[in-house]
């Protein structure tokens, strides 16, 4: 259910953006209106949600520790895993944003007939890793797009993502790998029952959006050529806020834009917000030295106890009597 | 007339369990899993609100009529105060990597003890009440509304997971399924839905000072019983004091040290520890409780019952605390103390009398922990040790969750084990250090009426003992923790008849060479040490 | 051909088949995990399951050796007395083995020439079933027992507040010895 609905939901932007493409002024709405709406509805909507994290306090320090802590100098301890300074707080959470590390931990070495070999539970790191960094690179190569010359680092990449020279024109890895990593993450909800049982539309949608967008660009590339100059033209009009709309674009062109545009919408409303929420998690980004600074809680309020003074005041006969000090006699 | 079977079809018996989606199961609340309602009394003895009479499987349990409101309204307040909540809400990609890490899942199968599942339970509830998807989207967002079923279902829930954090060590977001507890306990706590096994404590505790209610002078009298032990096994007289001003050091542990066994030779231990050295050190009758079944039950409960620590240090005039053996009372001296109090001037940054040593990393809150008191120690040459005493023990050692995942304190019991044991094996490595298992009966769950899932969440920590205890011999399980002495040995009775379970001060104290000692020929427990049987024959009296 | 032979022939379809029945006692999403995690100490129940059903079907068939057998059933109920399973389910799957066997001999074979053996491999399924029935009662009452002593372990008060307890009468043994107090009574039940 949860699958077809997410599916549904996606075949259906694929149509309403393939009729739009087809009549003319809507080329208009689709091209340039939904993409600024979408663009401004992601940014807003990101700023609002991590406004949103960042309105709630962090009253206490509770960073999971992973390792051995700050005691004596003779002990050896695991800066990055328990980190009591800023600087190793930061290389904590670059392993964890860069390389997935609370992941990997997931990856298990296991013994079996006297050989060390990784579990299957390797694949989701390695499907998450592949597709989280071919999509950023995509989304760099993008750039060109957008800017006018096109910088050199975007071509850098451009030449080191397109090395293997395969095809013409030439198939770049990162198209490879997001829909290796995507058919990884989406063959897991399908596949494995304990994913599967967890799996909401929630989770099936963004996998769906996104395989429909690479899917697009790539047949955009290879297939359906669409007009580069009139793409970039559209493109380079949007960023500089004076959007013409070239003729002779493809359909497919269009159906990418929204597709893009559903996705950057949706992103600040979705789970997709674990983007902005892993800098912010307390669990990982504050450093263990709570024995030797003390944190202020902005909502702290004194705790109503049980004083010494009512103490004794209940117990003074016994407390006499079994020979404990007494403050007042 | 029934239906005629053929042969075959009388075999066939179909063991299976309905295929349903989660959220189409109703919770089927069991004997033995869940713990039993709190008393009204020890509800209203802190305070708390709705205290009444009621029982989990009973279909009614007489919550007051705007139940929900105040449940949401609750909700609400919390994702305002706790920046945790909010992104632990929000941010789940449900990948699954905490799936297969909780150990009442890998010891019951039941797939809502999945670390997410338990999450989602509140999670569905957060997005058909709060998110304006799940008001509209409803199911297939995740989302439903907050009924009495699913109350219930998040009830059993909560009091199923032991606040660990093993599964928060694997999430890529460190999302903590501790802090979703104690925050959704804190919840239902809102209308007195609290179990007695941790709410009796907190009365007790805030009343007496300690969980099990002993009065000040109880207290002194069962640590004099203990001193009378050691002077019968060690042939020494300590004579401790108790809320003593002036002294160097005040000394906290749990409670449960001072009554049940074993965690009563932990405490021999440390009383003759303390002799050893010289310590200038007091008992207190008035903060006699380390322990702080507070944290199991809201967060400004643990701050209450914290706050006596400091108030008695202040009031006694102490230098520095010195901190017994305990998991989640560690947790919150390390990770919540140093925030719920202010701190207290007349402290001195701790500073070992015997060593020298600065404790660096307690400079601000001024609370050391005894291992990496006696690690210390240890390290100088400060103790006249003969481990051979322990050679009849085949040690491992349990990492606490709390101390390892709360604090990283993986090294300091280790180096202190090695020195008083000769014969010591690591359990596998996933499961120790940072990927401790649970005793399985953490965060006020090691009540006895719900033995069966104390034995389900025992079994991966108590898989791997079997297996140092089939490959080394290993007989003894070393821990610093209160509740994993009181519970481990149920657990050992149950998957591994044959050991026993000590804490790391006990071990010391046995190898311990005191000035003045008895030839030692029997341990803490009054058991013949083997090869070191007495000269003469004593006949032994039995009570 | 003899059913022993067929069975020989087949032991291991026959053993994969009862595990797999096994696991599928359990949430089909459990049952993945504890079919396919292969660390041990990852996932203790899968693994003794494993280990366990093996030697326990080649014991059954072959000479029925009742401490082993008595083992075997033990690894396996051991976990199940305290999972979600009332007591038919929990050792349900020992009685399911008829079945499981039914199910490898062709239909061709199936004749009066095998009843015969057939008939006996039942009854020694049906005394392994007796015998789960022992080690799953056995577990329960361990349980029960474990609990019993838990409680017989909390402190016990009494009028006053005198903390009756196992502390308590250790504390009253040494000031009997030292004379302070000439005798006392416990008033708890007495262990035998």
């Amino acid at each position: 259910m949860a699958i077809l609905v997410s599916l549904g939901a996606v075949l259906a932007i694929v149509v309403i953006a393939l009729i739009g493409a087809q009549v003319g002024p809507l080329q208009y709405l689709l091209g340039i209106l939904v993409p600024y709406a979408a663009f401004a509805i992601f940014i807003g909507g990101f700023i609002w949600r991590v406004v949103y994290w960042g309105k709630s306090p962090v009253p206490f320090r509770i960073p999971t520790t992973a390792g051995q802590e700050y005691s004596f100098p003779w002990i050896k301890r695991n800066r990055f895993d328990n980190p009591v300074k800023l600087w190793e707080v930061l290389v904590r959470m670059f392993l964890e944003v860069f390389a997935f590390r609370s992941l990997f931990r997931h990856t298990r070495a296991e013994l079996r007939g006297g050989n060390l070999i990784y579990g299957p539970s390797k694949w989701l790191w390695l499907g998450a890793l592949m597709f989280h960094y071919s999509f950023l690179v995509i989304a760099l190569r993008h750039l060109r797009f957008f800017v006018q010359p096109t910088p050199e680092f975007v071509k850098t990449i451009e030449n080191i993502d397109g090395m293997l020279q395969i095809g013409a024109p030439h198939m770049y890895l990162s198209e490879v790998m997001l829909l290796t990593g995507l058919a990884i993450l989406l063959g897991r909800r399908f596949f494995a029952p304990r994913i599967r049982y967890i799996s909401l539309a929630n989770d099936y949608f963004p996998l769906f959006l996104i395989i429909a967008i690479a899917t697009t660009g790539i047949l955009m590339r290879f297939l359906f050529r669409v007009d580069i100059v009139g793409v970039k033209e559209l493109v380079l009009g949007l960023a500089s806020f004076h959007p013409t709309l070239p003729d002779g674009i493809g359909a497919m062109f269009f159906i990418h834009v929204l597709l893009v545009s559903a996705l950057l919408a949706y992103f600040p409303f979705s789970k997709l917000m674990h983007m902005g929420g892993v800098f912010m998690s307390p669990t990982r980004n504050l450093v263990n030295n709570t024995r030797m600074k003390r944190h202020v809680n902005p909502w702290w309020t004194p705790p109503k106890f049980h004083t010494y003074e009512e103490y004794e005041e209940e117990y003074r006969d016994l407390m006499k009597e079994a020979g404990i000090p007494v403050e007042r006699e | 007339m029934a239906k005629e079977l053929t042969p075959q079809e009388t075999l066939r018996i179909d063991l299976r369990p309905p295929k349903q989606d989660w959220m189409d199961i109703p919770v089927n609340i069991k004997e033995g899993i869940y713990c039993y309602p709190a008393k009204p009394e020890k509800i209203e003895c802190v305070d708390m609100p709705n205290a009444h009479k009621w029982s989990p499987v009973e279909e009614d349990w007489g919550l007051p009529e705007n139940w929900k409101e105040i449940f949401l309204e609750g909700f609400r307040e919390r994702l305002d105060k706790h920046r945790t909540f909010k992104i632990f809400m929000d941010i789940c990609v449900r990948c699954g990597a905490c799936a297969d890490k909780c150990h009442f899942f890998i010891g019951s199968g039941d797939p809502k003890n999945m670390p997410v599942v338990r999450a989602e339970l509140l999670r569905s509830v957060y997005r058909g009440e709060f998110t304006k998807a799940g008001q509209i989207l409803g199911r297939l967002a995740g989302a439903r509304k907050l009924t009495m079923p699913v109350l219930k279902e998040i009830w059993y829930y909560l009091f199923q997971c032991t606040e660990c954090r093993r599964c928060s060590l694997f999430c890529p977001y460190g999302i903590d399924t501790a802090e979703i507890t104690i925050l959704g306990r804190e919840l239902i706590n809102l209308f007195g839905l609290n179990i007695n096994w941790i709410q009796e404590p907190v009365c007790n505790c805030y009343n007496t000072g300690n969980h099990l209610g002993l009065l000040p002078h109880t207290f002194k009298q069962n640590i004099e019983f203990l001193c009378d032990d050691i002077e019968e096994f060690v042939g020494i007289k300590i004579e401790p004091t108790f809320n003593r001003k002036g002294a160097e050091i005040l000394f906290v542990t749990p409670s449960g040290d001072v009554f049940a066994e074993p965690g009563i030779y932990t405490l021999m231990g440390y009383l003759m520890l303390f002799e050893h050295i010289g310590l200038d050190y007091t008992w207190s009758t008035y903060a006699c409780e380390g322990g702080n079944f507070g944290f199991f039950t809201s967060l400004e409960m643990a701050q209450r019952l914290n706050a006596k620590i400091y108030h008695e240090a202040e009031r006694l005039g102490v230098k520095w605390i010195l901190g017994g053996e305990c998991g989640h009372m560690w947790r919150v001296i390390h990770q919540y103390m140093n925030t719920f109090q202010k701190p207290v001037d007349s402290l001195e940054e701790p500073i070992s009398p015997i060593t020298g040593t600065k404790f660096e990393n307690a400079k601000s809150l001024k609370m050391v922990h005894i291992s990496e008191f006696t690690a210390d120690l240890i390290k100088h040459g400060k103790l006249k040790l003969d481990p051979s005493r322990n050679d009849h023990l085949k040690v491992t050692y349990h990492d606490s969750c709390n101390p390892s995942r709360g604090m990283g304190m993986l090294e300091e019991p280790r180096y202190v084990i090695k020195n008083v044991c000769n014969h010591f094996y690591e359990m596998p490595e996933n499961t120790i250090r940072e990927e401790t298992f649970c005793c399985g009966s953490g965060s006020g769950l090691n009540a006895g009426e719900n033995m069966e899932l104390r034995m389900r969440g025992g079994l991966p920590r108590a898989n791997a003992v079997k297996h140092v205890h089939n490959k080394y011999g290993v007989n003894t399980l070393a821990c610093v923790c209160a509740i994993d002495r009181a519970v481990l040995p149920a657990s050992m009775e149950y998957w591994v008849p044959g050991v026993d379970v000590a804490g790391v001060s006990e071990l010391v104290a046995n190898a311990l060479i005191m000035e003045g000692e008895n030839e030692r020929s029997v341990n803490l427990r009054g058991e013949e040490i083997p090869g070191r049987a007495p000269k003469e024959e004593e006949a032994q009296e039995d009570v | 051909m003899a059913l022993n032979d067929i069975i020989e022939k087949k032991r291991d379809s026959i053993v994969e088949m009862w595990l797999n029945t096994l696991f599928s006692t359990y949430h089909p999403k459990t049952a993945q995990f504890l079919e396919n995690k292969r660390n041990k100490f990852d996932n203790p129940v899968g693994s003794a399951f494993k280990e366990a059903i093996g030697p326990l079907f080649d014991e059954i068939v072959g000479d029925f050796d009742q401490e082993k057998i008595r083992q075997c059933l033990d690894e396996i109920i051991r976990i199940r007395a305290v999972q979600d399973f009332i007591p038919s389910q929990a050792i349900g799957i020992f009685v399911v083995l008829k079945d499981v066997v039914r199910k490898v001999i062709p239909s061709k074979e199936m004749g009066p020439e095998i009843y015969e053996e057939l008939f006996i491999f039942d009854a020694k399924v049906d005394r392994m079933a007796l015998m789960a029935f022992d080690v799953y009662m056995a577990c329960r009452e361990r349980i029960w027992e474990i609990k019993l002593n838990d409680f017989k372990k909390r402190p016990i008060f009494a009028e006053g507040q005198m903390c009756l307890s196992y502390m308590l009468r250790r504390g009253l043994k040494h000031r009997q010895k030292r004379g302070e107090v000439e005798q006392f009574t416990d008033i708890r039940p007495q262990e035998n």
